[in-house]
């Protein structure tokens, strides 16, 4: 199974696949200090995203979600990539502050080809999301 | 972990704005947003620190917007929300930016020509550039403003495109517009729908106030997307347009409409403490004339009146003495910071205000309860013999 995707921001992940079929909130909605979700009532509340390859439509909420990305690279406890639904210049932002690979996929190819939760390679210098071998 | 905040980021971030081929438009200035502490927290302070670090410097003339904190008045705010609002303007400094502190910096701190292309952040301030002056920038964000500073030029997007500045839909108002705050009202309504449009603007007589514009324009910049305003007889530049646009008339019924939606009941003084706000955008010194001249007809005020402007704009009105008028009346001038001020943070204030995009903002942002009114009709209700 490969998965041809947009390049956003150039590197190579490895890891489990979360996917969020809500936007997320990173200003307020991300805990800044430890990577995990905390808006109330989202379908993702309590999960971490440290170290995952996180798959989400699109941010929402505040621009300054940029810097919330950028501060958990820093702290080692952002994802390790991010496939985004469609262009989100908050996030992309974020990632490349923080040196975090980003593609842009067909969410609906990446919730029908994969499952949340299992390991997977996020090529985003070839542009291709793959299963390990 | 050692950071390492290069100029290739920043090149990457204006990239991933585009789709297709990549083309830039070199500038001369730059303006950033995403100043306040209140707004960036300690996320923003951190990479704003460690971009004061990474060695990067402006390549253009760049000010930045208000903080939350008047530095002449730190006792109004939390130690520690004025030691990080110190740090972050102290970080931006390093690396040259001008200590403007101010949503208009196209008044002293930041002035511009007409046809100058330039990558400014902050909504009010793009829509005035571009639509008193005639300068060109797109409504940057936080980040590709400052990724235009420290680069020297920004995409060739929207507004910098050959067909960038022609407008798209057409509004008529044939009603009256009485004060700034009426004209705030038009913009606010026109914003909203307009969406992304640039739209043109035919009023049936022009003011003579280009302040009252500065009001219209903020409010636009509120409720739309767009980054200007065609304003007949005002706007700068010579305009074609072979289609005829989409015209949609507005009336003074739409106008009243926003004012209730962003208006409650205003208290009797007692329950809650009431507060004007003005200087949403900065006041200029013709405004602060104005309100000082407004001020002569009364004694004194029975509600607390709070003025917002830049420092630049603070010593001139100082200069030319006139603040003694409001510091006689108990007027508060507050510079650096803006209405989404660090005292207001957790406040019950009721805050009574001129501007549409105070209002919006106090009301979304910090849950405050808000009526708007003009300065002349908040000096007639509150003004005392």
């Amino acid at each position: 199974m490969v998965l041809k995707v947009k390049i956003v921001n150039r590197g190579f992940a490895k890891g489990a696949l979360l996917i969020s079929r809500q936007p997320i909130s990173f200003f307020g909605g991300v805990d800044p200090s430890t990577g995990v979700i905390v808006e109330k009532n989202h379908p993702l509340e309590g999960a971490s995203l440290c170290r995952r390859i996180l798959a989400v439509p699109y941010s929402k909420g505040s621009t300054v979600g940029s810097y919330v990305i950028y501060g958990l690279a820093k702290r080692k406890i952002a994802p390790s990539g991010v496939i985004l639904g469609r262009e989100d210049s908050i996030v992309s932002a974020g990632a490349i502050l923080g040196g975090i690979p980003v593609v842009l996929a067909d969410m609906r190819k990446i919730l029908s080809s994969f499952k949340n939760g299992e390991t997977i390679i996020l090529d985003a210098r070839k542009g291709r999301i793959l299963r390990p071998v | 972990m050692k950071t390492h905040i290069t100029k290739e980021m920043f090149k990457k971030i204006l990239e991933s704005t585009q789709t297709g081929r990549k083309k830039y438009v070199k500038i001369s200035s730059a303006h950033l947003s995403g100043i306040s502490y209140l707004n960036i927290g300690d996320a923003g302070l951190e990479f704003l620190e460690d971009l004061g670090r990474s060695g990067l410097r402006f390549r253009v003339r760049t000010t930045i917007n208000p903080g939350c904190v008047d530095f002449d008045r730190v006792f109004e705010c939390d130690p520690e929300v004025v030691e990080k609002q110190e740090r972050i303007v102290r970080s931006l400094k390093n690396i040259g930016a001008k200590e403007s502190l101010t949503c208009t910096p196209y008044l002293f701190d930041n002035p511009l020509r007409k046809n100058q292309k330039i990558a400014w952040a902050e909504s009010s301030a793009v829509l005035y550039a571009n639509s008193i002056i005639g300068a060109s920038t797109n409504k940057e964000g936080s980040l590709t403003a400052l990724a235009s500073a420290i680069l020297g030029y920004t995409t060739r997007t929207g507004i910098h495109l050959r067909n960038g500045r022609k407008p798209r839909i057409f509004f008529e108002y044939d009603g009256k517009l009485k004060n700034e705050l009426d004209y705030g009202l038009l913009g606010y309504v026109m914003g909203l729908k307009a969406g992304a449009e640039i739209p043109y603007l035919r009023l049936k007589k022009n003011s003579g106030n280009i302040f009252y514009y500065k009001q219209l324009l903020a409010g636009f910049g509120t409720s739309g997307a767009a980054p200007m305003v065609w304003i007949e007889n005002l706007t700068p530049g010579f305009l074609r347009v072979k289609k005829p646009l989409r015209k949609i008339v507005l009336d003074r019924s739409e106008l009243e409409k926003e004012r209730r939606n962003l208006s409650e009941e205003a208290p009797s003084s007692r329950d809650e403490k009431l507060v004007f706000i003005t200087g949403c955008p900065h006041m200029s010194l013709e405004e602060i004339k104005g309100f000082q001249e407004a001020l002569e007809s009364v004694n004194r005020l029975s509600v607390e009146a709070w003025v917002f402007t830049s420092r630049s704009t603070y010593s001139e009105a100082f200069r030319k003495s006139l603040l003694t008028e409001l510091f006689e009346k108990g007027v508060r001038v507050f510079k650096d910071s803006c209405v989404m001020h660090c005292s207001l943070k957790k406040g019950r204030v009721h805050v009574l205000t001129n501007s549409v995009k105070a209002a919006y903002y106090l009301r979304g942002a910090l849950k405050l309860k808000t009526t708007l009114k003009s300065l002349n009709e908040f000096i007639e209700e509150y003004g005392g013999k």
